[in-house]
Parts: C-alpha cells; sequence; structure tokens
C-alpha cells in the first residue's frame, strides 16, 4: 500500500537527523515510480524556500565553472556541421564571395553614420567565417571576426576614427595625444591604451563592448550615456529598450575567437578546400564543379586532415580519395593530392 | 553603477538564449552555490554536489535554445537538478544496498544502532572491514553481495567449485559479523583514528 510521502522526515533528513529507518523510507520514496510526483513536489517546496545562511559556509565552484567553460568551448570546436541546399542564389553569392577574401577599398560613406568630411575611408572587411588581422597605421593591432567591417580614414594616424560594423578585438597602440575611437550604431567607444573587443552587428539586438586592459569610455549617441570600462568588464547594450549594464565578465574567455580556429560559415565547399588545403598543407582536385558550390558551416579547432575529410564527406554529398604521394623528377615529395567527387546519388 | 543596476533573470534567459556566455556567468554566479548546498543536503557528498552542479548547468546551456522567457528560470533549474539529484541517489542507494542488508542483518538485534550517527559510522566500518578481508574472499564476497550473482556463476567465472564459493562467503559473513560484535569504543576509535 502506499503510505503517505512525509515532507518532515525528508526535511530532518537533509539536516542529517535521521534513523537506517528512515533512509529506507526515503530510498522507497525516490525509487518507486508511484511517489514521484509527490516527493517531486516535496522537494520542490524545500528548493523554494531553501535559502543560503550562516551554516552553508561558500563554496569555490571555480573548478566547476571552468570545467563547464572547457566543455562549452569544446562544444563550439567540435563539428557543427550543417549542410545546406545550394540555391541559385547562393551559386551566384558564391562567385561574388572567392574574390573577397580581404577587400579593402576606398570608398565614400556618410550615409549611415553623422560624420562631418567626406575625406576619404578605408574599409576593411572579414568575410563570414573568417577572422582578418592586421594593424592599423599607428600600429593598433585589430582582429575581425568573421562578417565583420571596419572603416577608418585615409588620414587616421592624425584622426584615429574608426567605424565598426560586426566583431573586432583591438590591441590599441598608446598615444595621448590622438584619441582613439570606435563609433558603432548606438555608440563611440572611446579609447585610453588598451585591449578590448567590441561586438555590433546591424541584425542584432545588442551591442557588447568587452575590455581586457586598460580602460575605455563609452559614449552614447546622443549623450544618452557615459561609462567607463575597467579590466574584465563588459557593457551590454540592448538596442530595444535603449538602455546598457556593465557586469564583471571572463574578457579572455570572451575574446578568445580572435586566437584562431578554423571556422565556415555558409561558405561554398571550393572555398572550404582552399583553406583546409592550406592549413594541412594538402591540395584538392575537385573532379565534379557542382561541388564547388556547396554551401558549408563547420568549425574546427585542431582535428588530424583525416577527421576533418571524414566529416566533410559525412555532411556534404561528396566522397574523397587521398592519392598516394607522388615523387617529382627531383626526387622530393609533392603535396599530399586529395580527390573529391560528387556522391553518386543513389 | 554596476553592483546595483544588474540584469533581471529575464533579460539573462534572453541573453543566454542568444548564446551569451556572460548571462551564462552570471546566472551561474546567481544558482550555483545554492544548487550545491541544496544537492549536499540530500546527498550528502562533496563531489557529488559538485557534479550535480556540473551537470545542472551544461544542459542548461545545452537547452539553452528552447528556454522559456515567460517561466520561471529557478523552477526550470529546480526540474533539472531535481532529477539529478533523483538518479545521483539512486545510484548511490543501489550501490549501498548489499551493505544496507548486511547492516539489518546485523543489527537485528541492536535497533539503537538505528541512529544516523552509528549507521554512518557503521556503513565506514563495514566498508573498512570488507577492505580487510583476503583479496578472493572479498571478490567472492563483493561478486555476490554487491553483483547479486549466484553462488553456480561465481564458481565458473572463478573456475573454483560452489562449495568453495560458499564456504567464502561465510568466512567473510562471519568475520565481519564477529567484528561488528565487539564494537567496543575502542575499535571505533582505531578505526577512526588510522583509516579515515
Amino acid at each position: 500500500m502506499k503510505e503517505k510521502v512525509d515532507p518532515a522526515l525528508i526535511r530532518n533528513y537533509t539536516k542529517g537527523q535521521y534513523s537506517f529507518r528512515d533512509l529506507k523510507r526515503i530510498v522507497q520514496w525516490f525509487q518507486d515510480f508511484r511517489y514521484h510526483s509527490d516527493i517531486k513536489s516535496v522537494i520542490d517546496s524545500h528548493w523554494e524556500e531553501f535559502g543560503l545562511n550562516e551554516n552553508h559556509a561558500e563554496k569555490d565552484l571555480s573548478a566547476v565553472f571552468n570545467k563547464l567553460k572547457e566543455k562549452i568551448l569544446a562544444e563550439k570546436n567540435t563539428i557543427g556541421f550543417r549542410q545546406r541546399f545550394i540555391s541559385v542564389y547562393a551559386r551566384i553569392a558564391a562567385v561574388l564571395l572567392l574574390p573577397l577574401l580581404i577587400y579593402s577599398a576606398f570608398s565614400l560613406l556618410n550615409q549611415t553614420f553623422n560624420l562631418s568630411d567626406t575625406s576619404s575611408w578605408v574599409e576593411i572587411v572579414s568575410p563570414a567565417g573568417m577572422r582578418t588581422h592586421f594593424d592599423l597605421p599607428d600600429g593598433t593591432k585589430v582582429s575581425l571576426n568573421g562578417d565583420a567591417r571596419l572603416k577608418y580614414k585615409a588620414n587616421f594616424q592624425k584622426d584615429r576614427q574608426l567605424v565598426l560594423e560586426g566583431e573586432a578585438y583591438f590591441n590599441v597602440h598608446h598615444d595621448a595625444s590622438s584619441p582613439f575611437v570606435v563609433q558603432t550604431e548606438v555608440m563611440d567607444v572611446k579609447v585610453l591604451g588598451t585591449k578590448f573587443s567590441v561586438v555590433s552587428m546591424a541584425e542584432e539586438n545588442s551591442v557588447e563592448v568587452v575590455l581586457e586592459e586598460g580602460k575605455v569610455q563609452l559614449l552614447g549617441k546622443d549623450n544618452s550615456f557615459v561609462e567607463t570600462l575597467n579590466p574584465n568588464e563588459g557593457f551590454f547594450y540592448n538596442k530595444e529598450n535603449r538602455s546598457g549594464k556593465i557586469t564583471t565578465v571572463d574578457a579572455s574567455y570572451l575574446t578568445s575567437w580572435k586566437d584562431g580556429l578554423l571556422v565556415f560559415r555558409n561558405e561554398p565547399l571550393g572555398e572550404v578546400m582552399n583553406r583546409v588545403g592550406r592549413w594541412y598543407n594538402v591540395k584538392f582536385d575537385i573532379v565534379d564543379a557542382e561541388v564547388q558550390s556547396f554551401r558549408y558551416r563547420a568549425t574546427f579547432g585542431g582535428e588530424p586532415l583525416e577527421e576533418v575529410l571524414r566529416l566533410i564527406s559525412l555532411t556534404a554529398p561528396v566522397e574523397y580519395e587521398i592519392k598516394e604521394r607522388k615523387i617529382n623528377k627531383d626526387g622530393k615529395f609533392e603535396n599530399k593530392i586529395i580527390e573529391v567527387r560528387l556522391k553518386k546519388q543513389l | 553603477m554596476k553592483d546595483t543596476d544588474r540584469y533581471t533573470e529575464q533579460e539573462l534567459v534572453i541573453l543566454l538564449r542568444n548564446n551569451s556566455p556572460v548571462a551564462f556567468q552570471q546566472l551561474f554566479d546567481l544558482y550555483s552555490q545554492k544548487l550545491y548546498h541544496f544537492s549536499f543536503s540530500y546527498l550528502k557528498s562533496d563531489s557529488e554536489s559538485e557534479e550535480i552542479v556540473q551537470e545542472v548547468f551544461l544542459k542548461i546551456w545545452e537547452k539553452r535554445g528552447s528556454l522559456k522567457t515567460d517561466k520561471s528560470f529557478k523552477s526550470y533549474l529546480f526540474t533539472i537538478a531535481f532529477n539529478a539529484i533523483r538518479k545521483n541517489f539512486n545510484k548511490k542507494m543501489k550501490e549501498d544496498k548489499y551493505k544496507h542488508e548486511l547492516f539489518e542483518w546485523i543489527s537485528e538485534e541492536k535497533p539503537e544502532l538505528e541512529s544516523r550517527i552509528e549507521f554512518e559510522a557503521l556503513l565506514q566500518k563495514l566498508d573498512f572491514l570488507i577492505g580487510r578481508l583476503p583479496e578472493k574472499r572479498k571478490e567472492i564476497f563483493l561478486k555476490r553481495k554487491k553483483e547479486g550473482k549466484s553462488i553456480g556463476e561465481i564458481a565458473d567465472e572463478m573456475g573454483i567449485s560452489p562449495k568453495t564459493v560458499k564456504n567464502q562467503i561465510t568466512e567473510a559473513m562471519n568475520y565481519l559479523k564477529k567484528s561488528f560484535d565487539d564494537n567496543d569504543v575502542s575499535s571505533l576509535l582505531f578505526y577512526f583514528l588510522f583509516v579515515s
């Protein structure tokens, strides 16, 4: 016969006051499915009123958090392949995208941003899935994450103004005489010699600034706010309710993308092969041209070549064959050649 | 401003749904201590309570896409935590079942042993005593009591006669019972001083 789950007995058990007989009853409540909802509701109300007090010594859970962080990062590094069937538009886009590995051009743009003069600007674009690293004329190091664009004036050294759309990491060259300002859609980030990262995506609802070292000042458009960030602080601005908050963050974690993983975001397979080929120093021989334009999304974090190939062939309609390395007439091994074909339709 | 002006829980959940590691960290900071101590009150084990915290938050990260913003995060966390605690509790109790049975057998005529302190101490003592059995006897004993194998099975597995298996188990039980019977203060003291 089913007895009643006794909340007092459970509460005493949690306080360490119980007999062997009590324990046996609790074990039964936990194990017998008929008690499942009863014991769940008893423990639920315990959870609702459970508060920390002086008997609960603060437990150091940083190791647990670090393990979680590792797992989360590992998850990002492992295969996030998603097959995409190409449309006519995607084929066109693929053709256009290829020559745009790093697009750097002069252009006039003050339509989107309210800038007073019309002097020429330099624009650097990091295509989807690429991180682009470069130095600005003043020695500042910049990493642009995929799909980001950064514009600066041709006379940058005199006037350190940048316009950013997307995600970027800056290691700013210190120059007290010339302020370094990154403009985004909603605010200016004014820098005083520092390492920081800014995310401002046009299609996303938030703008983030994360500071690793030094100090930055955040100036909202139309003087809507002024904030100062210290190291390991992040500012998160919500465009919808037009407010932002400063919170403590682990900056090195949030900016780890800049340290290089092989990332593909909806890129044509031809380009994926090119980059995998450069990364692993192998040559791809694409037998069926259709393969070129399939679009792929994946992140690799140091898997061996064979594993990368296996994963591509698992998720893409392609098959591959690693050819014997040939010895050329100078007696040297040529690059490994990998033949890629369209998988035969069944 | 940063101490007072924090995200609300609902905002954090929205951010987490959009893959924000910062929101994840903040929710961890908000709930991990409470969850740890809550788990500890049921599992009475530091490492297992840590595991619960890890398991629950990993699940939250994995399920971040399906988090509901109109429901309380605290209750959502509870549902995951309850299942994890229950699973862990049942697993532990299953592992300890043979010890509970032994304990019942031993304490049949000693109801005063039922208080928790006695019980816990005796369980530990039992572990210690089992550890002191001769290797082969211990193996046979655990196969029978912990894994619940039959005498015949054990005999087959170890290539010995069923009679030997039976004898070994009887020896082990007698030894344990005898050690528990002279359950005087000095033997407990010895145990606590040199073993735990």
